[in-house]
């Protein structure tokens, strides 16, 4: 041990080697496969949302009267200011690409089965946080379209049971959207969030470290590699791929501002962002109320996820309804997200 | 793919990332010639007499402030806008409109922005109409924080 090292470890007493365990820890073979490596994506999309988010805050000002000139002002005048912007928004599109991915390839090869269902509660709780990041953001920018996002997407929330309303006033700080709304949306994103995220993001890691990663079903080989410096290495390529692809995507394509939020001037075409459209086209097909009941129960069923297919198991063995009903669900979400986009 | 390649790619990528940052920059040293910027200062909203806060209330509440800025003192860019690249400050309009020339103003808005550049791209600020909810009343209190709007002991004119 070095002289530097002992006075280091005299003060802080931990034992490098113990640091160096989870790097050295050995990973099933099958996780050599580009597919398997898209679980540490999302969290790198947090890293660059989150220093971006803090670069943003510099300039934004979350009050009605001064956010969209914030946001102009950011888009065309602040050095760097588009490009900040831009990567933030290009970040947070693909974020929930990424979880979206993982959640497939976690979903078709059944990683989630006994005993990692509670790593599914985290993974699904994970998803539903960067939907809620997403929607808190976008109606930050204050423009006619993120202004009335904002007012359809918590109109909805009138509609859920028992709560429904009081908890739209709690939102909203008022009856309709305010100059309170945007302050406690602007709260939500920047403080409550992304402590309940990081959290959540150690927490799913801690699972997997625990348990370690999922045998891949029918896979015999039982050879291992080291995760530093092989599988690190992949998560690296993958990391610089996302942001030259982010950098130059925003080069050809700079984010740009609509017009003003106008309470009161609705606009004739008005829908939420991409990632609500299966939402949006199935309440569209239905009543407020019984479309809002569907929504519930197929959040509740993917939330539940693991022990449905543990229940379908036992109805009829080996006949593969998760995969019937699994889907049977994601090809309906898919049909919905195109209809709406296609169609509008 | 090996240890080996996967090490080259990681460099190579890492030289694609590093011009694609010195690329930005260039871009945004273009930008910012090509929009002449000016540095944004937000103040705090003046204090103004008991008989304009309702006119002032109104200014804020439709959202007139995000653009024309906080007093009408302007300066929110809007690029290749005929208007100096900018939406116009507010503080002549007692100067330049007459009473009902400024309400008619208001009531339509701008629906297109005249572009400074014929050939540049569409600004993406353009004023809108507010005849449908602003009452009679409304309408007399914006026109007079409007009006008041002018800086005290300016005279115009030769």
């Amino acid at each position: 041990m070095s002289r530097l090292t002992a006075w280091l470890h005299d003060r802080v007493p931990i034992d490098p080697e113990e640091l160096r365990k989870p790097l050295k820890e050995p990973l099933p073979i099958h996780l050599k496969q580009w597919v398997f490596c898209l679980g540490g994506t999302p969290a790198m999309l947090f890293g660059i949302l989150a220093i971006t988010g803090i670069l943003l805050t510099f300039y934004y000002v979350p009050y009605p009267s001064q956010a969209f000139a914030s946001v102009t002002n950011i888009t065309y005048k602040v050095r760097m200011g588009w490009f900040i912007r831009g990567i933030h928004q290009g970040a947070s599109q693909l974020m929930i690409v990424t979880v979206l991915l993982h959640m497939i390839r976690v979903f078709f090869t059944r990683a989630y089965r006994k005993p990692r269902e509670f790593n599914w509660f985290f993974g699904v709780g994970l998803f539903m946080l960067t939907l809620t990041f997403a929607f808190t953001g976008y109606s930050l920018v204050y423009d006619q379209l993120s202004y009335w996002a904002t007012t359809i997407g918590t109109n909805m929330i009138a509609d859920l049971p028992v709560l429904g309303k009081p908890l739209l006033y709690a939102l909203r700080g008022g009856p309709t959207v305010n100059p309170n709304t945007l302050t406690r949306f602007y709260d939500f994103h920047i403080g409550v969030l992304p402590m309940m995220m990081s959290l959540l993001i150690g927490v799913h890691i801690l699972m997997v470290r625990l348990h370690g990663v999922a045998r891949l079903e029918g896979d015999p080989r039982e050879e291992t590699y080291p995760f530093f410096p092989d599988h690190m290495l992949k998560e690296v390529i993958i990391g610089l791929l996302i942001l030259i692809g982010l950098i130059n995507y925003v080069i050809f394509f700079p984010p740009i501002v609509g017009a003003l939020a106008t309470p009161g001037d609705t606009p004739g075409h008005i829908r939420p962002e991409w990632y609500f459209f299966p939402t949006y086209r199935w309440l569209k097909l239905t009543t407020l109320s019984i479309g809002m009941a569907g929504s519930i129960c197929y959040v509740t069923g993917l939330f539940f996820w693991p022990f449905v297919d543990a229940a379908l198991e036992k109805i009829a063995p080996r006949r593969n309804l998760w995969l019937f009903v699994g889907t049977a669900c994601y090809l309906v979400t898919i049909v919905f997200l195109l209809w709406e986009a296609i169609v509008g | 793919m090996t240890i080996n390649a996967q090490k080259y790619l990681v460099g190579i990528m890492g030289l694609i990332l590093l011009v694609s940052v010195i690329a930005a920059g260039w871009l945004d040293d273009q930008r910012r010639k090509k929009e002449n910027p000016t540095a944004v200062v937000v103040v705090a909203a003046p204090v103004v007499s008991a008989d304009l806060q309702p006119g002032l209330k109104l200014y804020e509440q439709l959202s007139c402030v995000a653009c024309h800025g906080i007093a009408g003192k302007g300066g929110v860019h809007n690029i290749n806008a005929q208007t100096g690249q900018e939406v116009p400050a507010l503080i002549h309009v007692a100067d330049s409109y007459t009473k009902p020339d400024l309400i008619a103003k208001i009531r339509t808005g701008v629906p297109v922005t005249a572009k400074l550049n014929p050939d540049g791209p569409v600004p993406p600020l353009h004023m809108p109409g507010f005849k449908d909810f602003m009452s009679d009343a409304d309408m007399d209190s914006l026109v007079k924080y409007l009006y008041s709007l002018k800086p005290q002991g300016e005279n115009l004119g030769f």
